[in-house]
């Protein structure tokens, strides 16, 4: 159990998986210009990180490796990936199309968002069981929206800043996720792994 | 709905075409991949190892300690004639920095220090890593738990800790000093520091 | 196409992670050393250009509803091509580059090229843009890696450069090292290419004047 608390603690803060391990980067820099969207972007991503982990698992433990065809692994799980978001979007617009539409291009780039695939090849890499590739996926998710939470927050300040030119944009952006990620750095030895 | 299914049928034999060569390029590198994934142990027991020869055997054995995850992995190199001809100790300690250090030591057959290869730390870069560079490890070739205490100077014992990663400088000693010491007990049949293992509960495991 | 101008537009113009913002996670995460980053480059350079290639060369076979599947098992067939040739042969640089080496089937570039090139050109344009945009992202982490080698590690490929008194800054190879790096590269880049579109801007106005006065002169003369 205690086990389990250290793996969420780490995969939330301490390997934060944006300011640390630098996956999501691309989807970070352009969806975080607000809190609302940044927040609907962690909760798609928690959603499709966890289903998306587990379906691979079981393909993974179930059908590659009986079947020796773990060189497959990167096809099949992106594919896999690609399948469930198409399914999310389908879903989300028939349930909650305001949602659907605030998303906007957002939802299908989830696809190409390297975490959700970094998350699902790291929990096979790891050798995880079950439970705790569950909590691996799910504290990693929230790790994401928090570091994409505070950075929207940061970013909405920074429009209404006098930034110098070449700076605009993407350039602060970066040089903010920086300062983050140093913040984030505090949480090392936090506990131990 | 005839257009779908020859979309699909495309889709497939892409599938299909995909699967086959990669089969192909899977078969001519299993080989190699096997070898390399072997090869990591073998090369750190290389490094650490002085003086060994091809001709060597290297037998690998499992010290069982009081429950299963504190497992010692230790590997005999032989001589031709079964002689034992140095040792290779997987010592490890969950008290670095950043959690669990694991380090192969090359002991010699008079249970002397012959070499160190961290395998695997978290600790901070800069600092606790310095353990992985010479000016660390090699103050700890040629000791052995005869002529070395196996703390830091702060605590006592011999060991020049690096600045500011006591932490990890003390993990390393207790990693080397339980290693060393369930090597004795099991190959030689004398218990240096009773403190270091439970040797009421060990066992060998050949 | 000129070659050229395609492989200038890859590097400078047109850099896919400086200019169009594409495929950072893999130059942050991959540049702490120089040697590193160009495994990297190959790796992308190679599944960039043969997927390019090969998407270029079906594209009339291609459904379109379901070109996005296609492109991806493509790339993703010669990502698992370089994940498995080095595994097999260069081991310690499938060990450095780790999960990324997966991960380049993700990559926005590849991605983004196969979608927004090869699928709608020729073979050999489609090549030049996949090698255009393959030395744009080598160039990209290969600087960064260098930068943050030589300040975070005193090295350079390895070879230590300043001796054992200098104290590395150690935050140049961590991750806040990598942002911090990176975002002061691009705002230089911005920066360079602000003062060359002036430059550019002040030299049409000129030509522009000088015209209008010939054309004056041509009418009063």
């Amino acid at each position: 159990m205690v086990k389990l608390i250290i793996l969420a603690i780490d995969s939330m803060l301490i390997s934060n998986i944006i300011l640390m391990k630098f996956l999501g980067i691309c989807a970070y820099v352009g969806v975080s210009k607000k809190q609302d969207t940044a927040t609907g972007m962690g909760f798609a991503v928690i959603f499709v990180m966890v289903m998306a982990t587990l379906i691979s698992f079981f393909i993974q433990k179930g059908i590659l490796e009986p079947l020796n065809l773990v060189y497959l692994q990167t096809i099949v799980f992106i594919l896999v990936i690609a399948a469930l978001v198409q399914m999310l979007e389908v879903t989300m617009k028939k349930i909650a199309p305001a949602l659907f539409d605030a998303f906007g291009i957002y939802l299908p780039l989830i696809t190409t968002n390297c975490t959700i695939l970094g998350v699902a090849l790291l929990a096979i890499q790891k050798n995880f069981d079950f439970i705790e590739a569950l909590v691996f996926a799910f504290s990693t998710g929230i790790g994401y929206l928090i570091a994409i939470y505070i950075f929207a927050g940061i970013r909405e300040r920074l429009e209404w800043s006098d930034i110098p030119k070449p700076f605009k944009g993407a350039a602060i952006g970066i040089i903010t996720a920086g300062l983050l990620s140093l913040a984030f750095f505090g949480f090392n030895g936090l506990v131990k792994l | 709905m005839k257009e779908n299914i020859n979309q699909i049928l495309k889709l497939f034999i892409v599938c299909v075409v995909a699967a086959a060569v990669l089969a192909l390029v899977y078969a001519i590198t299993k080989e190699p991949i096997e070898k390399s994934k072997q090869s990591e142990t073998l090369e750190a027991i290389q490094i650490v190892v002085s003086g060994i020869m091809d001709q060597m055997i290297i037998k690998d054995t499992l010290i069982v300690m009081e429950n299963d995850t504190n497992n010692i992995q230790v590997y005999m190199i032989l001589n031709q004639d079964s002689s034992i001809f140095a040792y290779s100790i997987k010592a490890f300690t969950e008290l670095g920095y950043g959690g669990k250090i694991a380090i192969m030591v090359g002991v010699d057959k008079e249970f002397n220090i012959t070499g160190l290869y961290p395998l695997e730390f978290h600790e901070t870069p800069g600092l606790g890593m310095k353990m992985t560079k010479d000016e660390f490890k090699n103050q700890f070739l040629g000791k052995s738990l005869d002529n070395y205490n196996f703390k830091v100077q702060k605590d006592g014992g011999d060991i020049v800790a690096i600045t500011a990663a006591t932490i990890t400088s003390r993990a390393v000693g207790d990693a080397l000093n339980r290693g060393l010491n369930a090597l004795v007990f099991n190959f030689k049949k004398e218990v240096i520091d009773t403190g270091a293992v439970d040797t009421s509960k060990m066992e060998e495991v050949k | 196409m000129n070659i050229l101008r395609k492989i200038f537009s890859g590097i400078w113009t047109n850099n896919p992670v400086l200019i169009l913002l594409l495929g950072f996670c893999p130059v942050l995460a991959v540049s702490t050393t120089v040697i590193d980053a160009i495994g990297m480059s190959f790796s992308a350079l190679f599944v960039l250009v043969a997927s390019n290639l090969v998407i270029s060369l079906i594209r009339k076979f291609t459904p379109n509803k379901m070109r996005i599947p296609v492109f991806v098992v493509i790339i993703g067939s010669f990502v698992t091509m370089v994940d498995l040739i080095t595994y097999a042969y260069f081991s310690s640089l499938h060990k450095s580059l780790g999960v990324f080496i997966p991960l380049i089937v993700v990559n926005c570039i590849v991605f983004g090229r196969a979608e927004a090139f090869a699928s709608k050109n020729g073979l050999l344009d489609s090549l030049w843009d996949g090698i255009g945009m393959g030395l744009g992202f080598a160039f990209t982490i290969v600087v960064l890696a260098a930068v943050r080698e030589i300040i975070g590690n005193g090295t350079f490929l390895g070879i230590e450069l300043f001796g054992k008194s200098y104290m590395p800054v150690i935050i140049a190879i961590l991750p806040p090292g990598a942002f911090l790096t990176i975002g002061l590269m691009l705002g230089g880049m911005n920066r360079i290419n602000i003062v060359l579109n002036e430059k550019k801007k002040m030299k049409e106005k000129a030509e522009k004047e000088k015209a209008k006065q010939l054309k004056a002169s041509v009418a009063n003369g």
